[in-house]
């Protein structure tokens, strides 16, 4: 502590330190979350599209997109449905007779290529799977759309399922297939012009079968829709 | 870290199946929210007494409701809406050091100023947060407002344990000194003591203790979890061993009972409700042994 | 941080041993303050000798504290401010009151472990600081109420523990700050003592104070400061009736006269 100086001119106390190392400061934090924020963010959007996806609005024509937007709030109501009666899914006559679009033969169902909708129930353990197709009769207007809903039931302990590429992280997923799409250049090699309902619906096999899951657009994309951007 | 969390879990669920632990602790999320509260309790129970000494317990209300804001911010911003943990330091830290240099450059008294900056930062809350609502469920707001210790994964307690660990290191050797400079600022001067510096520092410390346990207490209790088992603690001690010793006692029981209690019971209660209305009656309970105390001194001296 | 222990406090209570004036000299040059447009302190010149009792006088608001704490660096001052130090470089300072929650259990003991230790207050006060805290106490008869809570001291004990804690580590200057506000007799007769002990020991005092018989019979210089330096001198030359009379008047006339 004691210094050789033994003169000492005592300093003024100022406050310029205290504003600059403030500054300093503030410019460190933003910098640092700034960087922390983007980074956290640029992940997630990476995550949008997967090359089994298509976006439910930049690739689909105007009548799947109402298909596609019905089937979906139909998919709500199919889970609610599931979890208030006793665990069993709706029939497709059920879901005509509660005039649930687009399983009813209405106007907007004749014009939207006029999908036959057929339903299977596989027998899983621990999760609920059910399936809705709807094949399309005009190719030319509407592609085939295939709902699948997957239920699991945490209650009874937190053990994985046995089958993780269920649809655990989701209560549906909604797939598409048209072999007249532009969307399969490639994949799969052959089109087959009646797709038929497949047996399993574990994702890998769907996909290797040519469907493609319909990612919902969000109002993000509604507002770059309006702005004239395209849909990257 | 995680093998560490792992490994904790198994030990627990093993006990929870040999029948030594209770049965619910066979689940993780259970043992996550009693690590957690093992964490917080002795963090914030000390920190408490520094907030009560040097009379910030408004202040820090004013970060928990910054922490809000950040949220908001986060989720506008395109963070995960579970964690934005970038925006809620970012902003709260801002928020902390703009309100502290603002009161060292005015003489405006210190209440008057943190109201003023606390309806300013709500202000700006409510306004991201009517468009945040477009965007996610209102819902999820409520985990973040009152704490969901039973959502905690492993970037929630390893963000707290890292905030802890810089807490305590920070704290333990300036403790006097941050004391000291709110008694008397010249003697603390004289003494060797950086005053403006260890301000920060300490409004550093209780802005990030409390974002850190934002998940686990719930943005707008965390204020409640660092006063009131120190001002539990003010009743009962005598020096301030017993009051650094007690306030950590009274935080870490208050946060393992809140968690406990409630799901034994099953009583769907937040987290951080439960924990501060334990804390509570902790307080209630010292006051009225302070005052029992009281009586029985003053009818000895009248004798 | 923590200093070391010289051999001022090691025997018991005070020492009249001479120390060849080991005390800094001051000398202030044209000191000025200002905050905003207010004038505080201007054109103040004065030295402090070294190992003297030097008194600060003036009315309430006239600046006294205000050119201590200049003296401390804690002002944005203005001029030149001096300190010749011959030998240690401590400074001793008894501030005017400490401002604290009266309900907090803290004890006098873990105000001077707050004091002389970084080790934190509630693990209790080290073993190596422990002896020189009880001498310090002791010289000023705190020993027997260290263990009571600052809260539930009188003015006048807590005035005591504040004087306590300059003599940690033994001063080589020191400032007081009125320290005699709300003392009781046996408190005024203990300090000054102690003032004289320590002038004896070579310490320089600079005493901020306002009883002028005290200042009178214990300074060796005084200076009275309003903004500017009204006179300074012995007191045997400067404090003359008339002068005490102007300085009392204008206290009363004006008594918060910045």
């Amino acid at each position: 502590m004691r210094s050789k100086e033994a003169i000492q001119i005592v300093r003024p106390a100022g406050t310029r330190y205290e504003s600059m190392y403030l500054c300093l400061a503030m410019l460190v934090v933003i910098l640092v979350s700034g960087t922390a924020i983007l980074h956290r963010t640029r992940s997630d959007e990476q995550k949008v599209l997967l090359d089994y996806q298509m976006s439910g609005y930049g690739d689909l024509n105007s009548f799947e997109q109402g298909t596609f937007n019905d089937l979906y709030a139909a998919a709500l109501e199919i889970d609610a449905y599931h979890d208030e009666n006793d665990e069993k899914w709706p029939s497709i006559r059920e879901l005509e007779d509660q005039f649930i679009p687009p399983f009813i033969h209405d106007q907007a169902w004749k014009k939207r290529g006029k999908l036959l909708w057929t339903q299977k129930v596989p027998n899983v353990k621990y999760t609920h799977v059910a399936a809705y197709m709807g094949k399309t009769s005009d190719p030319e207007v509407s592609g085939s759309f295939l709902l699948v809903m997957s239920h699991r039931h945490r209650a009874e302990g937190d053990n994985k399922s046995e089958a993780p590429d269920f649809h655990e992280d989701q209560p549906f997923r909604i797939w598409y297939y048209n072999h007249k799409s532009r969307l399969y250049s490639k994949r799969p090699r052959h089109p087959q012009r009646n797709i038929p309902f497949p047996d399993s619906f574990i994702i890998q096999n769907l996909i290797m079968k040519g469907w493609k899951e319909v990612v919902p657009y969000k109002g993000e994309d509604e507002i770059r829709r309006l702005n004239g951007e395209g849909y990257d | 870290m995680t093998a560490v969390y792992e490994f904790i879990r198994l030990q627990v669920q093993q006990w929870a199946l040999a029948g030594i632990a209770p049965e619910s602790f066979k689940y993780s999320f259970v043992i996550n929210s009693i690590l957690c509260s093992f964490l917080i309790g002795p963090v914030l129970g000390g920190i408490g007494t520094l907030v009560v000494t040097k009379r910030l317990a408004f202040f820090s209300q004013a970060i928990g409701q910054a922490a809000l804001t950040g949220v908001a911010i986060g989720i506008m911003l395109g963070e995960p809406y579970t964690s934005p943990y970038a925006s809620m330091f970012g902003f709260c830290i801002l928020f902390g050091l703009f309100m502290n240099f603002t009161k060292n450059r005015t003489k405006m008294s210190s209440d008057t100023l943190i109201g003023v900056f606390l309806s300013i930062s709500l202000a700006i809350g409510a306004c991201i947060l009517l468009y945040v609502t477009a965007k996610v469920n209102i819902h999820v707001l409520d985990n973040i407002l009152f704490g969901s210790i039973l959502t905690v994964n492993d970037t929630d307690m390893n963000v707290l344990l890292i905030i802890s660990f810089v807490c305590v290191l920070l704290g333990l050797p300036c403790y006097n000194r941050m004391i000291l400079a709110s008694f008397n600022p010249s003697l603390a001067h004289v003494r060797g003591v950086k005053v403006c510096f260890l301000d920060y520092l300490f409004i550093l410390m209780i802005t990030v203790i409390t974002v850190a346990s934002v998940k686990i207490i719930g943005a707008v209790l965390v204020e409640a979890l660092i006063l009131i088992p120190a001002a539990s603690a003010r009743n009962l001690s005598k020096s301030m061993k017993g009051f650094f010793v007690y306030s950590i006692i009274f935080a870490t029981l208050s946060c393992v009972i809140g968690v406990i209690v409630p799901m034994e019971l099953e009583i769907p209660v937040p987290s951080g409700g439960a924990v501060i209305l334990v804390a509570s009656c902790f307080f209630f309970a010292t006051t009225i042994v302070k005052m029992l105390g009281e009586r029985t001194r003053c009818t000895k001296k009248i004798r | 941080m923590v200093k070391v222990m010289t051999d001022l406090l090691t025997s018991q209570p005070l020492p009249d041993s001479h120390k060849s004036f080991s005390g800094p000299c001051i000398s202030f040059e044209r000191v000025g303050l200002r905050f905003g447009n207010t004038t505080i302190l201007e054109d103040i010149n004065f030295n402090v000798e070294n190992g003297t009792i030097h008194c600060l006088i003036g009315p309430n608001g006239g600046g006294k504290t205000c050119l201590a704490r200049s003296l401390l660096g804690q002002m944005p001052h203005t001029g030149r401010i001096t300190i010749n130090w011959p030998a240690g470089k401590v400074i001793g300072y008894v501030p005017q009151l400490l401002d604290f929650d009266h309900t907090l259990p803290i004890t006098v003991d873990d105000f001077m472990a707050m004091i002389c230790q970084d080790h934190p207050a509630f693990f209790g006060l080290k073993k190596k600081h422990h002896d020189a805290v009880t001498r310090s106490l002791a010289a000023v008869g705190m020993e027997s109420l260290r263990k009571r809570q600052m809260g539930q001291l009188s003015g006048g004990e807590r005035q005591r523990v504040l004087f306590a804690q300059a003599l940690l580590p033994s001063p080589d200057l020191l400032i007081l700050d009125e320290p005699m506000t709300g003392l009781d007799e046996v408190g005024s007769s203990l300090f000054e003592d102690m003032l004289i002990k320590l002038k004896n020991n070579g310490v320089t005092i600079f005493w901020i104070h306002h009883d002028l018989k005290q200042v009178k019979k214990m300074a060796d210089f005084v200076t009275c400061v309003n903004r500017k330096i009204l006179f300074s001198g012995s007191p045997a030359d400067v404090l003359t009736a008339d002068r005490i009379l102007n300085v009392l008047s204008r206290e009363q006339a004006f008594p918060v006269n910045l």
